[in-house]
């Protein structure tokens, strides 16, 4: 896999936009537009190709290598299309799902489109990409001819990854930037006052407490293994994992992406795992 | 009981549909009773490719579209391979016609 | 056969069919049984007539099918199908054809190999390129690796006329490299580039191994050097091989392509790693030696393509142990593919200022050739990612509904949807699944109970298989759009398949082996393409890379 969050291109990381040197890949952009016209999903299915439309079943499936999905919707049919990789997951779970579900090659893009000629784009690189793949959508379903037009096109989110190349004390981070509080109605193992032991089988309902300009912070190695940091300013939700992979999430614009890895940067930093051999 | 009139569209079926269109046009045949025959050809056809075939055959190619709709899968592949038991073939274009098999059982 | 069963079951189905309505037909005052029997009679006679039944069970005549039709599995891959006008009982040699009349090894020189096997035709085909007609050729391989390459024309084409033969010693296949001849084909490989003049645009096919090669030889003007790459069974014998030949200095001599040190950086930092060997040749003329090396079961080749003199000086000038750690070069070419320029580049700071110029939506034009080309820095234009801010939405609408007309993309998929519905009756794979899946780019589906029509034969079948094997053309395109790859695929019949892409400026040839990854490219377009693929879990062994 190419190397996330390396040099940009050739030319030399712009340290003053990106101090900690890092630049964080863009992996997965979603967007909607309104296409403004009422669509016959099935006329569509039939005409258009790559195509799904099954208005009794219901698909859902996992953004690639991401924990987090952005479109989940559940399958009814028992075939239950359980993919090898660990990359897609259906869930059999009844539901109506009233969208055709297409794809294009290039960008390399999947759009759910509506009934009502609203259409979700996913999978695109960059927001060039995610517009482009809209259009080439719009000018899809204008083709089959439906009066399709191109309205109120928005980047709905910018989920972006990279890589600091050190280990990670999560737990330290977690405890110090507002790990899940104790004080919720559960208790202690025992551990007497090792802030850092924060028992896995706490109550479920832990409520992560806010510290330090209002960030949340949620580690529980057993439900997950990584940490979910949310960001208030700006308003981000970066995964941090132990290797030193980030997954930063939530954003509607690059820049957001960016300087949220650059406000967690030091204190990634600050909790850098020492190398034990 | 729901017969796939998929059959229809293979050799077997299209010779059937036009043998009873010949009929049915010259008049000795009365058209439910094409209708019938047709359905009961779905039925023989799937039962005998059920009982009867027991080859195994693998496909490979390029995908070069696909479209799912009313639980029908269409798959046109470029430059497949198919590999029989015993011999290949290749085809620059192919097009699949699938539908459920669950629908049948159910 | 196949076709006695298909015809046994065909048999089968028909009476059932008639047995079943038979009632039908005699009750209720139905037509009655003679019309039944003309019913099945008529059916018979079509089917025998499609040639889809070899005997017809009630009647005593044996009906030769229509030429057209014939069932013929397979036929002499040396001539192209011409649509028997008899109907032939396939034998074991038309299923296996013999070895086929040009052995690559025996060859070596350009022209000399006539090249009915291994020819690669530039200008035209010999074979016309399997259409799907009725009575087209038929790509069967019998156990054998087919000697039939369909014309590259399509992509040929693109280039001037050789000035090589391409029927220069085609080392085909597994089947015709033996683990204990390794030394033939390797020879034949210095043979060969030992032989070939290497002219402007030449053109001309390497295999060894189970490696197909295609070099071509173009200017360089990005001075980027250019990488054979071949795999062996056997990597270490192979290795060794060459290591002691005495040959390879003569497929360093002889006329060899000059190396020059291009973008290799790293390639250099890998094989400084990774520990390649090599040999190091230099040789008096204006050429350096063109440089080898292996890891695992792959040589390399590498050996500049420009006339012009060499730089030297690369890695391939330090020596190193043989490892066999190709993950990690991997690894190491693809870290190393974050120097690529990254493609989406910074937007622009004041991109909302930008949203606020009603310029902004003005680039109809410009749009399509920038997306397709996404490697160049979008303008300012494009960095308008989100809708504009309230007042601006008319304008936005108005200005946004305008390009739709003009994005007419989707390339040549549209193209081929009448192609897609004349074809139709053409192959044709009739069948139940029970399971399709998808991931990524990759669909799985598993068919059952179906009829194949296919190459003018039926062929029924329990369960089917189906994989998407060749995903280069997609995959490259989608994953290396932004290095403006334009996928042109290169049909081949031989085992595996290939394909050619052109990478930027450079081409690339790409045989499709199986479900693992390994390759080695050169500069950064076929590095970051080599990351890229990798991740795909498919294996790909990139022959040669060509410069345009």
């Amino acid at each position: 896999m190419a190397e996330q969050g390396g040099l940009e291109g050739s030319q030399p990381v712009d340290l003053s936009k990106h101090p900690s040197g890092i630049v964080p890949t863009l992996q997965n952009i979603v967007s909607t537009v309104n296409l403004d016209c009422k669509l016959d999903l099935k006329q569509i299915a039939l005409q258009a190709r790559n195509a799904e439309y099954n208005p009794k079943v219901c698909l859902g499936w996992l953004n690639s290598s991401y924990i987090f999905f952005f479109f989940f919707v559940c399958a009814a049919s028992d075939s239950a299309a359980v993919s090898g990789s660990n990359l897609l997951v259906y869930k059999i779970t009844p539901q109506r799902f009233a969208a055709v579900i297409m794809r294009i090659r290039e960008p390399k893009t999947t759009a759910l489109i509506f009934a009502s000629g609203k259409m979700v784009c996913t999978g695109a690189k960059s927001e060039q990409q995610s517009k482009l793949a809209a259009r080439k959508y719009a000018r899809i379903i204008q083709k089959l001819g439906f009066p399709a037009k191109f309205k109120d096109f928005k980047i709905q989110n910018i989920v972006g990854s990279c890589d600091v190349k050190f280990p990670i004390r999560l737990e330290g981070l977690a405890y110090s930037h507002g790990a899940f509080s104790s004080v919720s109605g559960s208790h202690f193992y025992g551990f007497g006052s090792h802030p850092l032991l924060l028992c896995p089988l706490l109550s479920t309902t832990f409520v992560p407490c806010t510290f330090k300009c209002g960030n949340a912070c949620l580690y529980e190695p057993e439900l997950f293994p990584g940490l979910i940091y949310r960001m208030k300013q700006p308003k981000i939700v970066l995964l941090i994992f132990v290797s030193g992979k980030i997954v930063i999430t939530g954003a509607k614009v690059r820049d957001e992406t960016y300087t949220a890895f650059e406000n967690i940067y030091p204190v990634l930093t600050e909790f850098r795992k020492n190398q034990q051999w | 009981m729901a017969t796939f009139e998929l059959y229809r569209r293979s050799t077997i079926g299209m010779c059937l549909t036009e043998t009873l269109d010949e009929m049915v046009s010259s008049s000795t045949l009365s058209p439910e009773l094409a209708i019938q025959v047709l359905v009961q050809f779905d039925k023989s056809m799937t039962e005998a490719l059920e009982s009867q075939v027991k080859s195994k055959v693998s496909i490979k190619g390029h995908l070069h579209t696909y479209r799912f709709c009313d639980n029908v899968w269409t798959f046109i592949l470029q430059d497949a391979l198919f590999k029989n038991e015993d011999a290949q073939e290749n085809v620059g274009r192919v097009k699949i016609v699938a539908c459920d098999s669950k629908l049948l059982s159910q | 056969m196949a076709s006695t069963t298909t015809s046994s079951v065909y048999i089968n189905v028909i009476e059932d069919v008639i047995n079943k309505v038979r009632e039908e037909f005699i009750n209720n005052g139905g037509p009655g049984e003679a019309v039944l029997n003309e019913l099945q009679g008529i059916w018979e006679a079509k089917m025998m007539q499609a040639g889809v039944i070899l005997a017809p069970i009630e009647r005593s005549s044996q009906k030769q099918p229509t030429p057209g039709s014939a069932i013929t599995p397979v036929h002499d891959l040396n001539v192209p199908y011409e649509g028997t006008e008899e109907y032939e009982t396939p034998t074991a040699d038309m299923l296996f054809p013999p070895t086929p009349l040009q052995t690559p090894v025996p060859t070596p020189l350009p022209g000399s190999a006539d090249g009915s096997m291994y020819n690669i035709p530039t200008g035209g085909s010999d074979y016309p390129t399997p259409v799907n007609d009725n009575g087209s050729n038929a790509d069967i391989k019998g156990g054998r690796p087919s000697p039939y390459m369909q014309s590259p024309s399509p992509w040929s084409n693109q280039r001037t006329p050789l000035s090589v033969d391409v029927n220069v010693a085609y080392v085909e296949g597994r089947e015709e490299v033996d683990r204990g001849t390794s030394n033939q084909p390797l020879t034949q490989v210095i043979t060969v580039l030992s032989g070939i003049t290497m002219h402007r645009d030449c053109l001309f096919f390497l295999g060894l191994g189970e490696l197909l090669g295609r070099i071509k030889r173009i200017s360089n003007p990005n001075g980027l050097n250019c990488l054979g790459y071949v795999s062996f069974n056997n990597p270490c014998s192979h290795l060794n091989e060459l290591r002691k030949r005495e040959d390879f200095a003569q497929y360093q001599n002889g006329g060899y392509i000059p190396q020059k040190d291009g973008a290799g950086d790293a390639t250099s930092e890998v094989a400084k790693s990774e520990g390649l060997t090599y040999a190091d040749q230099s040789h008096p003329g204006n050429s350096d030696s063109g440089q080898y090396w292996s890891y695992g079961g792959l040589m390399f080749i590498d050996f500049d393509l420009t006339q012009n003199g060499s730089r030297g000086g690369n890695f391939l000038d330090r020596r190193h142990s043989t490892t066999t750690a190709k993950s990690k070069i991997l690894a190491e070419l693809s870290r190393s593919s974050s120097k690529i320029p990254q493609l989406d580049g910074p937007i622009p700071d004041p991109y909302e200022d930008m949203l606020s110029t009603p310029n902004i939506y003005n680039y109809q034009g410009v749009v399509n050739e920038d997306y397709n080309v996404v490697n160049t820095p979008a303008p300012n234009d494009l960095q308008a990612s989100t809708p504009a801010p309230a007042p601006q939405n008319d304008m936005v609408d108005d200005d946004d509904d305008e390009p739709l007309n003009e994005d007419d993309d989707d390339e040549d998929d549209l193209d081929d949807v009448d192609q897609g519905e004349e074809l139709n009756t053409q192959h044709l794979v009739l069948a139940q699944f029970d399971k399709v899946t998808r991931t990524k780019s990759r669909w799985k589906c598993t068919l059952k109970d179906g009829i194949m029509h296919i190459n003018n034969k039926d062929i029924l079948f329990n369960k089917v298989c189906m994989q998407q094997a060749n995903l280069i053309s997609d995959f490259v395109r989608e994953k290396c759009s932004r290095h403006r790859i334009a996928a042109v695929a290169l049909k081949e019949q031989v085992k595996g398949c290939y394909s050619v892409f052109h990478l930027g400026s450079m081409v690339v040839v790409l045989y499709i082996k199986e479900e693992s990854i390994f390759g080695l490219r050169m500069d950064d377009y076929l590095r970051q393409l080599l990351a890229v693929l990798k991740t795909s879990a498919m294996e790909y062994v990139i022959s040669f890379i060509l410069y345009t």
